[in-house]
C-alpha cells in the first residue's frame, strides 16, 4: 500500500465547476449510449414506434385538412413544419432533460443523497445520469422520413428562418426544462407530487397542435405555465414563413423573460428545498 | 383448477386495488390535484379541437362538443392509464416481478389492481361532474344503464391492451416509444381525440370491428342517448369477443415472457 | 484536543423532521391530511469530536439518529441547529469543496449502476473527482492486489455477489483518496466471509493511509475489529463516548466463566462460590457463570478450582452484543 498517493484533495483536479459538470455529462453520455447499444433489437423497435406515431399523426392531419382548407391560418404544409419542430423539441427534451422530469423521484426515495455527498451539483448529476443519447438518435432518425416527405411536397425552408426558429425553440426548451424542475421540487415538501407532474405531462401531447388557435387567455396561461407556444408553435410558424422577424424577436424576448422568471424561482426553491430535505430511506 | 386460477386472479386484483385506494387516501393532496385538473383538461381539449368539430360534415354544436370531451376524458380517466404498461415494465426490468412470483399472487392482476385504484376514485368523483356537464350541455338526462355495461367491458379490454404492451418489456430494454405509439393509435381509433364521425364512413365501418371504438366512442354514444338497446347488445358482444381474444393473447405472451425471465436486481 | 488535530467537531447538533401525527384513517382523516403534522427531533443535542486518523464506531439502536448524524456530516442534511465542522469546513455550506475530500459509503445505497459494468461507474466517478491517469492506475493496481478488483471491473453489477459488490463499493469510495471516510452499515447483508474481507480491506486502508473513519453499524464484532472508540447514541443523544473497554466497565462489568469438570470435590465450597455469581447454564459436567469484574474474580475462581475437579476453565468478556443490550436497556 505504500504506493498510494497521500490522502486529500486531488492535486490534478483544478477544473472549474463548469468543466467538472461538462466532464460528468460527457461521461454519462458515453456510458448511457453504450448501455443501449448493447440492445440493438430494442433500439430498432423503439425506432419503429416513433415512426408509427409520426405516420399516424400525419395521416390524421391529412384527413382533417380534407374537411377544412386551413386551420386557424395553418395549411397542411405548415403543420408538417410544426411536426418537424414539435418532434425535434420532444427529441431534445426526452433525451437531454428527462433528469429534470424525474428529479422528484430521487428526492422522494432518498437517492439524492448519493449526489449530495459528492462534489457535484445534484441537478446536473441527475441530469447526466438520465441522459438518453440513444433516444436522441432514434427520434432524430425518425424525422428523416418527415423531411423527405416535406421535400416531396416541395416545402423548402429558408435556412436563415430555420436556424432562427430553432434558436428560439432552444430558449423555449430551456424554459420548459426549468419549469419541470421547479414542479419536481414540490417533492421536498409534499408526500407525493405525481398529479402535478402528470398535469404538466398533459402538455407534451400538444406539441403537434397549432396552439395559437387557442383563445388569447389560454395562450397567455400556456405561455407562462408550459411555454410550448414559445418553444414550438411560434418558431414553427416563423420557419414556415407565416410570421415576421419582429414577431420572432418578440417571441425570443418572451421566452427569455419566462426562462429568467422560472430560473429565479428554481434557484430559490432549490435552496429552500435542500434546507427542508428529509433524506428518506435510512 | 381453472376455478382456483380465476379466484386467485380476482383475489390478487382486489387486494392490490385496496392497496391503491389506501394510497389515494393517504396522499390526499395529490389525489385532489389530480381530480382538479380534469376540468382544465376538458377545457383545453375542447378549445383545441372545437374548430374541427363545429365545422364541416357531421358538425356538432359547441355544447355537444364540450359534452363530448367531458365524457371522453371521463372515460379515459375511468380506464387504466398507460402507467399499467410502465409499472409492468418497471417490475420486469428491476427484478421486482420476482417478489410477486414467490407469492401465491397473480402478478399482472396485482399490478392492474394497484394501477386501477385512481380510476376508481375518478369514477366516484368525476362521473357526477361529467353527468352534470352532459345534462346541461344536451338539455336532457344522459343514458346511464348502457354506459355502465359498456364501460365495464371497455375497462377490461383497455387493461388487457395496456398489459400486452407492458409485456414487451420482457424483450425490450425500454418501451416508452411503443407505449406512446400504441396510445396514439388507440386514442385516435377509439374517438378519444376526435369523434369517429370526423373520419370517412369506410374508416368508421372498419373500426367498428376492432376493439377500439368500445373504449371511448361507444360508451359515449350510449351516454348521449344515441345507442338503442340492440346497439348496446351488439357492441357488448363485440367487446366480449375482444376481451376473450386479448386475454388469450396476453396470457400466451405472459407465459412466454415469464419462462425466459431472469430476476435480476433483487 | 487542538483544533488542528480534529477531523470532525460536532457540538449540540440538532435536527428535526416533519412527520404525520397518525395514519390517515377514520373520521378525522381529512383534518389529519391537512394539518396533522408534528416535528420529531431525531438529534437532540449531539456532541462529539473525532481526531485525525481515528476510527470511531457510531452505534445505537434503530431510529437513534445515527444515519441522520452521518447525513449532517456529509452535507446531505442541513441541521436545525448546532455546530458541525469537518476538516475545517461546514459540510452543507462548503459542500462542493468539502465532499471532494471525503468518502461516503452507504451500505443500502449503491454507488454503482446496477445494469452496467463496474468500470462504467468508476469512469463516471473518475470524472467527478478529477482522478488523473496515474492516480487511477495506482488505485487500480492497489485494489487489484487487495482483492482482485481487475477481474470484477468488466462485469455488470447485477452479476456480482453482494460481497463482490461491496468490495467494489469500498474501492469506488476510495477512488479519490479521501481524508475522512463515512461508512453507513458497510457490511449489511453480507455473509461471514464477505464481512471479514470488507473489514480486512478497511483495516488495511486505515493502517496504510492514516484515514479517519466514522463507522455506523449494528455488527458489534465489526466495532471491536475496526474501532478504537465508540460513540453510542440513544434517542438522539450521546449516551456514551469512550473505548470498548470503558463501555464494558460501565454497562456490563462482568466476566463470563465456562468450566468443564469431572467431579465435585467440595460441595460446600462450590455453594459459596456460586453464591457470588450468576449461573447462566448448568450441566452435569459443565457450568457457565457470570462473575462480577474486579477483585472478586480471583477469589471466586480459586474457590471453583478448589471445589471442582476442573478439566477446562475459560474466562472471557461477555459478547459486545450483550453489552449493547445493557446500554440500550438502560441497565447501569
Amino acid at each position: 500500500m505504500s504506493g498510494f498517493a497521500p490522502p486529500g484533495p486531488q492535486p490534478c483536479d483544478a477544473r472549474s465547476p463548469a468543466a467538472r459538470n461538462r466532464d460528468l455529462l460527457l461521461a454519462h453520455f458515453r456510458v448511457n449510449l453504450a448501455r443501449h447499444a448493447a440492445y440493438p433489437v430494442s433500439l430498432i423497435l423503439e425506432q419503429l414506434s416513433y415512426l408509427v406515431g409520426l405516420v399516424v399523426s400525419l395521416v390524421l392531419w391529412r384527413h382533417l385538412f380534407t374537411r377544412l382548407p386551413t386551420f386557424a391560418g395553418w395549411s397542411f404544409d405548415d403543420v408538417l413544419v410544426l411536426h418537424l419542430f414539435g418532434n425535434l423539441f420532444l427529441a431534445l427534451f426526452h433525451s437531454l432533460f428527462m433528469g429534470f422530469h424525474s428529479f422528484h423521484a430521487i428526492v422522494r426515495n432518498g437517492r439524492l443523497d448519493t449526489w449530495l455527498a459528492r462534489p457535484v451539483d445534484p441537478r446536473i448529476a441527475h441530469l447526466a445520469a438520465s441522459l438518453k443519447p440513444e433516444e436522441l438518435l432514434n427520434r432524430l432518425l425518425a424525422l428523416v422520413p418527415l423531411i423527405l416527405y416535406m421535400r416531396s411536397r416541395g416545402i423548402e425552408l429558408d435556412a436563415g428562418r430555420l436556424a432562427a426558429g430553432l434558436a428560439a425553440m432552444l430558449v423555449g426548451l430551456a424554459a420548459f426544462a426549468c419549469i419541470q424542475l421547479v414542479w419536481c421540487y414540490a417533492a421536498f415538501w409534499l408526500d407525493k407530487s405525481d398529479a402535478i407532474l402528470a398535469f404538466l405531462d398533459l402538455f407534451y401531447g400538444f406539441y403537434r397542435f397549432p396552439l395559437d388557435a387557442l383563445p388569447g387567455v389560454a395562450q397567455l396561461a400556456l405561455t407562462l405555465a408550459a411555454p410550448l407556444l414559445l418553444a414550438v408553435t411560434y418558431p414553427a410558424r416563423f420557419a414556415a414563413g407565416g410570421a415576421s422577424w419582429t414577431s420572432l424577436l418578440a417571441v425570443c424576448a418572451a421566452s427569455l423573460a419566462v426562462l429568467a422568471g422560472w430560473a429565479w424561482a428554481q434557484e430559490r426553491l432549490w435552496r429552500a428545498g435542500l434546507d427542508a430535505y428529509q433524506s428518506p430511506g435510512g | 383448477m381453472m376455478r382456483g386460477a380465476v379466484l386467485r386472479t380476482l383475489t390478487s386484483f382486489t387486494a392490490y386495488l385496496q392497496v391503491g385506494l389506501r394510497a389515494s387516501r393517504a396522499y390526499l393532496f395529490d389525489c385532489v390535484i389530480g381530480l382538479a385538473t380534469y376540468p382544465i383538461e376538458v377545457a383545453i381539449t375542447y378549445l383545441m379541437w372545437r374548430l374541427f368539430l363545429t365545422e364541416g360534415a357531421g358538425a356538432m354544436t359547441h355544447r355537444e362538443a364540450l359534452a363530448y370531451y367531458a365524457l371522453a376524458l371521463l372515460v379515459a380517466r375511468v380506464g387504466p392509464s398507460r402507467f399499467v404498461s410502465f409499472r409492468l415494465e418497471s417490475e420486469i426490468a428491476s427484478g421486482g416481478l420476482a417478489l410477486y412470483l414467490v407469492r401465491p399472487a397473480v402478478p399482472w392482476a396485482a399490478i392492474a389492481g394497484r394501477e386501477l385504484a385512481p380510476a376508481v376514485v375518478n369514477l366516484v368523483v368525476l362521473t357526477p361532474v361529467a353527468f352534470l356537464v352532459t345534462t346541461v350541455a344536451l338539455g336532457r338526462l344522459p343514458g346511464v344503464g348502457g354506459f355502465a355495461f359498456l364501460m365495464v367491458l371497455a375497462v377490461g379490454v383497455q387493461t388487457l391492451l395496456r398489459l400486452i404492451v407492458g409485456t414487451a418489456a420482457f424483450w425490450m430494454l425500454q418501451i416508452m416509444g411503443l407505449v406512446h405509439a400504441v396510445d396514439l393509435v388507440v386514442r385516435l381509433a377509439s374517438g378519444g381525440v376526435l369523434p369517429l364521425t370526423v373520419f370517412s364512413a369506410g374508416v368508421a365501418d372498419a373500426l367498428a370491428w376492432t376493439p377500439f371504438p368500445l373504449l371511448v366512442w361507444v360508451p359515449i354514444q350510449a351516454m348521449m342517448g344515441r345507442l338503442e338497446p340492440p346497439g348496446v347488445a351488439w357492441h357488448g358482444a363485440i367487446g366480449l369477443f375482444w376481451l376473450v381474444a386479448l386475454l388469450a393473447v396476453f396470457l400466451a405472451l405472459w407465459r412466454k415472457g415469464v419462462r425466459g425471465y431472469v430476476g435480476y436486481g433483487t | 484536543m487542538a483544533a488542528a488535530d480534529l477531523a470532525i467537531d460536532v457540538r449540540d447538533l440538532r435536527r428535526s423532521f416533519r412527520r404525520r401525527k397518525k395514519p390517515l384513517a377514520g373520521a378525522g382523516w381529512l383534518r389529519s391530511a391537512l394539518r396533522g403534522f408534528e416535528a420529531v427531533e431525531a438529534l437532540a443535542g449531539v456532541t462529539f469530536q473525532v481526531a485525525r486518523g481515528e476510527v470511531v464506531a457510531y452505534v445505537g439502536p434503530n431510529g437513534s439518529g445515527k444515519s441522520t448524524t452521518i447525513k449532517c456530516l456529509t452535507g446531505i442534511l442541513v441541521p436545525s441547529s448546532g455546530h458541525v465542522e469537518c476538516l475545517g469546513m461546514v459540510p452543507w455550506r462548503q459542500r462542493l469543496e468539502y465532499t471532494a475530500r471525503i468518502g461516503v459509503l452507504f451500505g443500502q445505497k449503491s454507488l454503482l449502476f446496477w445494469d452496467l459494468p463496474v468500470r462504467d461507474a468508476i469512469e463516471v466517478y473518475r470524472r467527478i473527482y478529477g482522478v488523473g491517469g496515474d492516480r487511477f492506475r495506482n488505485w487500480l493496481e492497489q485494489f487489484d492486489a487487495l482483492f482482485g478488483l481487475g477481474k470484477l471491473l468488466d462485469r455488470r453489477v447485477y452479476t456480482l455477489s453482494l460481497g463482490e459488490r461491496m468490495r467494489c463499493e469500498v474501492a469506488a469510495s476510495f477512488l479519490h483518496r479521501p481524508s475522512v471516510l463515512f461508512l453507513d452499515e458497510p457490511t449489511i447483508g453480507l455473509d461471514a466471509q464477505a464481512k471479514d474481507a470488507v473489514r480486512q480491506l478497511l483495516s488495511e486502508l486505515h493502517r496504510s493511509e492514516g484515514l479517519t473513519v466514522l463507522l455506523t453499524t449494528h455488527q458489534m464484532e465489526e466495532v471491536e475489529t475496526l474501532a478504537t472508540r465508540l460513540v453510542v447514541l440513544a434517542a438522539g443523544r450521546v449516551a456514551f463516548d469512550g473505548s470498548p473497554g470503558e463501555l464494558r466497565a460501565r454497562y456490563l462489568p462482568v466476566k463470563r466463566a465456562r468450566i468443564t469438570f469431572s467431579a465435585v470435590r467440595d460441595a460446600e465450597r462450590l455453594g459459596q462460590a456460586l453464591a457470588g455469581c450468576r449461573v447462566l447454564e448448568r450441566g452435569y459436567d459443565m457450568l457457565q457463570l457470570e462473575i462480577p469484574s474486579g477483585h472478586e474474580i480471583a477469589r471466586l475462581t480459586a474457590w471453583l478450582l478448589e471445589a471442582l475437579e476442573v478439566i477446562d476453565l475459560e474466562i472471557s468478556d461477555p459478547p459486545m452484543d450483550q453489552v449493547m443490550l445493557a446500554v440500550y436497556g438502560g441497565v447501569p
